[in-house]
């Protein structure tokens, strides 16, 4: 009964923004878009997913080692680029990223937390500093707006880890496997085309 | 407890997947998406051989009905970055029409080849499958949601493959699955010759 609130709160806390004639990001609040920047964003997101995919089946130990140092690099990477470092390559960086988590997922290596820690600085640190707000835009120097980025682009790899540690289930493994292997193929196509443009 | 916290968390999923209505279509974001979706949904040869290889693997039993669904996205990515990159692959839709010949064959023919010989035939047509795609990575609107979009589809597809040939634990189910591999050979004939 405890677990059923819990989720339920959860699933009312996470609902989606409100329905709009354009793309999310457009025409709603700079808060809002900060939250959602981590997952509209596709390369952040094939990289957010793809991680998540990795962590989640790499267990508990090596998930509690890396979503640490996600955490700590996005939020880096968030203050960095608000005074102007800017990230060299985000997207093949990213999609980068995306290829190697996708395929330790699809290949289901052992837990290896060092490596694991490793990719998690990489795509927090590239998340954060190709998320933080331009200079000129609405966003600038808005901390609430970087707040809510930091929270998206941790909170949703953790809970997608969590889900998949939680219910370790053979099913639940082979899924992760098969969409390790979907990311895998995602990234590797468009990381050839970021790299022949 | 776990049921009814597995049945939550479905509810949540959907809820938490729900995208944001859009007045238009075809740009952007979601646009690229729809478009890499569609792609090998309306492509009756890439539907056909899809779904040859989840009957295949779900006749193959474990574990090839969940290698078969992991091996071809990795492989077909392969093909799709030649397609991207440009590097020319001969007889690509012969390829793909052939593809669902030889796996709807397998399936008519309840073939159980070892593990390893089915995932290099499943690979190999994986190729083909991956440089179609690909070479329409290019032009499309955003090509990571075309990608992913695509690649979904394709696991979509696999799945619903999986879904009907998970009828063979019934003796009557192995008949239909394997009249199906037949129709699939038979619309594969069918692409190649052209009356398709």
């Amino acid at each position: 009964m405890r677990h059923r609130r819990l989720v339920c709160g959860l699933a009312l806390a996470l609902l989606p923004a409100g329905a709009s004639a354009h793309t999310t990001i457009e025409g709603i609040d700079i808060f809002y878009s900060g939250l959602l920047q981590p997952l509209y964003v596709p390369a952040h997101l094939l990289a957010i997913l793809s991680l998540s995919a990795l962590l989640g089946l790499s267990g508990k130990r090596t998930a509690l080692t890396a979503m640490p140092v996600l955490a700590l690099t996005v939020a880096v990477g968030l203050v960095l680029g608000s005074n102007g470092v800017v990230a060299a390559w985000p997207v093949i960086v990213l999609l980068s990223a995306a290829m190697l988590c996708g395929a330790g997922a699809a290949l289901a290596l052992p837990p290896l937390p060092a490596l694991a820690a490793l990719l998690a600085a990489i795509v927090g640190i590239t998340i954060g500093l190709d998320s933080a707000p331009e200079p000129g835009s609405p966003a600038e120097g808005d901390i609430s707006v970087m707040a809510a980025t930091w929270f998206t682009a941790w909170a949703v790899p953790a809970w997608l880890c969590a889900v998949q540690i939680r219910f370790a289930r053979d099913w639940v493994r082979l899924a992760a496997r098969i969409v390790g292997s979907w990311l895998l193929a995602a990234a590797l196509m468009v990381l050839v085309l970021a790299l022949r443009q | 407890m776990n049921r009814s916290v597995f049945l939550s968390l479905l509810g949540f999923a959907a809820l938490a997947l729900a995208a944001p209505a859009q007045a238009h279509e075809g740009a952007g974001i979601a646009g690229g998406f729809t478009s890499g979706f569609l792609h090998p949904i309306l492509g009756w040869d890439h539907v056909a051989a899809m779904v040859a290889v989840g009957l295949w693997g779900a006749f193959l039993g474990r574990p090839a009905i969940w290698q078969l669904p992991v091996i071809f996205p990795a492989v077909m990515a392969v093909g799709g970055a030649m397609g991207v990159a440009g590097v020319p692959l001969p007889e690509v839709e012969t390829g793909i029409a052939a593809s669902a010949i030889v796996l709807g064959l397998m399936v008519a023919m309840a073939a159980r080849p070892p593990l390893w010989v089915a995932g290099v035939l499943v690979a190999i047509f994986a190729i083909f499958h991956g440089h179609a795609h690909g070479t329409e990575l290019p032009e499309a609107a955003n090509p990571v949601s075309y990608a992913l979009g695509f690649v979904i589809a394709t696991g979509m597809l696999h799945l619903g493959g999986i879904g009907f040939g998970l009828l063979v634990r019934w003796p009557s189910g192995v008949m239909a699955v394997r009249a199906g591999g037949g129709l699939i050979a038979l619309a594969g004939l069918g692409f190649i010759t052209g009356t398709l």
